[in-house]
């Protein structure tokens, strides 16, 4: 003997979508929060009179993809199939520190060394690569 | 479901106290959002410190004080665009002095 079961594939399926919409909805709540002016200016450190303020620059960006259909099969009774997935990246640098003090205000900057030598290294290979393609057109003969 | 937006916010902060004076952070943030809620990104950065000074116990203000806005200059990125944009300013002198150079060689062989 057996016990047939019918399932409401519909209703689960509705339930996973709320899921899904609701961990999105959260998800992107999250996401512009960084977009807020704290996410950029660090606690204020106090030392006596000065005060210092980090400051960074934040760049955010975030993606999702989801897709349903129906089952075709026979023993899948017309369900339904859904997937999805996202994903994302934060980068962060620090640009400058504010430090406050009897004195006044001054803004130091930060510099990133590395991606200094990174655009001068970039820089310098674009030069080089028409240099090399100017000189080989010159034996060439050909006019660019 | 909400379209392709792009919006560009600046808000400001909680004021920080130092001493006599008065900080306020000011941010700027560029948000780019997809349609249908499926993603977007987010630039955010410091633009500048309002600074306001408190009058001291016993001193006396002007009525009308503005306060002053100091900047947050980004000096890497600055340093950035200027070395890229001499690479390509060179890139195009060399490419325009190769160019000169083979069209009058090209007139002086005729």
């Amino acid at each position: 003997m057996t016990d047939e079961v019918d399932f409401d594939y519909n209703k689960d399926q509705n339930k996973e979508t709320d899921a899904v919409q609701e961990t999105i909805n959260e998800t992107m709540a999250h996401f512009l929060a960084t977009a807020d002016v704290d996410t950029v200016y660090g606690q204020p450190i106090r030392k006596g009179d000065t005060v210092i303020i980090p400051t960074a620059e934040v760049f955010s960006a975030l993606g999702f993809g989801s897709s349903q259909g129906h089952m075709h099969r026979a023993e899948s009774r017309g369900g339904k199939w859904s997937g999805g997935g996202g994903g994302g990246r934060t980068f962060s640098r620090p640009v400058a520190v504010i430090v406050a003090s009897t004195e006044g205000v001054r803004v130091t900057p930060v510099f990133d060394t590395t991606k200094i030598i990174l655009a001068g290294l970039t820089a310098l290979g674009f030069m080089f690569t028409t240099l090399l393609r100017m000189r080989s057109n010159k034996h060439t003969g050909s006019e660019d | 479901m909400s379209g392709f937006s792009i919006s560009l916010k600046k808000s400001s902060g909680r004021p920080v106290t130092a001493g006599n004076l008065e900080l306020t952070p000011v941010s700027q943030a560029l948000i780019v959002r997809a349609p249908g809620q499926v993603g977007g990104l987010v630039w955010n950065r410091p633009v500048a410190v309002r600074v306001k000074r408190k009058p001291a116990p016993g001193e006396e203000m002007p009525v009308t004080q503005a306060p002053q806005e100091v900047p947050v200059n980004d000096r890497t990125r600055l340093a950035q665009i200027l070395i890229l944009g001499a690479g390509l300013l060179g890139s195009t002198l060399i490419w325009l002095i190769f160019r000169n150079r083979s069209k009058s060689r090209n007139l002086s062989a005729k």
